[in-house]
């Protein structure tokens, strides 16, 4: 799914023009296309081919785009650790113990800790296949979908572990 | 094949190796790059992404200065390469105009420079990062 977002409508469609045997004629410098192709395309008014909606979820672009948005999610986390660390005047202790006073409920807690703990583990086994990926190594259909399982199974262990156990 | 090039769009050597072969996709290449060699900087990209497979465990056992400092670089340097990706994928001139993604890549770097100096004060001059988390998964 992350690819298919990656590409994006007129990704696809260049990428199938230039695939297609009509690209042959094409001459180096002319192709780019201008913004004249995208204005022309447009004026035609073709019906927009559905995109992301068509897709029947799968392993594979279902854990693509979860790697990216468990990224976002843990750089809010750090973006707003940091900014916090510039703009309050306290120090850290002071703010735990502020929590600790508020008496804050576990019901809260509970769910933030394995929120956070499933997003860090989930990109850190994923980020360990991506890594694999890089060296060339578990493209095959089969591969992609034991790993992926893998990484499901690891990242929910290790969130229980890390939210009830420490 | 446009599969595999929309799969691994950073893989810079593969897809190159691709494009000899097919000359008509010349022009992704083209308009999907600019100038110059990318690849030291996708190299360094997964030298930074490998090191904080050891550096934050490492940073969370051991939580001291030399620890809280490589993982507030790493993490920083890895946020930034993984906003800025974000920020070229979605943030398209062609889809939302030219000023936008602008403004984003901007946001991108002001955000990288308010992090890794936010992270160093706090590694500075309060608990330290590592044991900031700790800290926190007490609660």
């Amino acid at each position: 799914m992350n690819a298919i977002l990656r590409g994006g409508v007129y990704g696809r469609c260049l990428t199938r023009s230039l695939l297609s045997s009509q690209c042959v004629p094409l001459r180096a410098s002319s192709s780019i296309p201008s913004e004249a192709f995208f204005e022309k395309q447009k004026a035609l008014k073709r019906p927009l081919s559905p995109h992301l909606s068509i897709y029947k979820p799968q392993l594979t672009t279902v854990l693509s785009i979860s790697h990216r948005i468990s990224g976002i999610g843990l750089t809010a986390v750090v973006y707003g650790m940091a900014i916090g660390a510039l703009a309050s005047k306290g120090q850290f202790p002071e703010c735990i113990a502020a929590i600790q006073a508020a008496h804050v409920s576990q019901a809260i807690i509970i769910p933030t800790k394995f929120l956070t703990s499933s997003a860090f583990f989930f990109h850190f086994y994923n980020g360990i296949r991506h890594l694999c990926w890089d060296m060339g190594l578990g493209f095959t259909i089969k591969e992609l979908y034991l790993t992926g399982k893998i990484v499901v199974v690891l990242s929910a262990v290790s969130a229980a572990y890390a939210t009830f156990m420490l | 094949m446009s599969l595999l090039i929309r799969a691994m769009p950073r893989t810079a050597l593969l897809r190159a190796s691709i494009l000899k072969s097919q000359p008509c996709l010349s022009a992704l290449a083209k308009r999907e790059s600019s100038t110059g060699n990318h690849t030291p900087l996708w190299t360094a990209e997964r030298a930074v992404s490998a090191a904080l497979i050891g550096v934050t465990p490492l940073a969370l056992a051991m939580p001291n200065p030399a620890t809280n400092f490589l993982l507030s670089l790493a993490l920083t340097a890895h946020i930034h390469w993984g906003m800025e990706a974000i920020a070229v994928d979605y943030v398209r001139a062609r889809v939302v105009g030219s000023v936008l993604p602008k403004l984003a890549m901007g946001a991108v770097y002001g955000l990288s420079f308010a992090t890794l100096g936010g992270l160093m004060y706090f590694n500075f001059t309060d608990v330290g990062l590592a044991n900031a988390i700790l800290m926190f998964w007490k609660l």
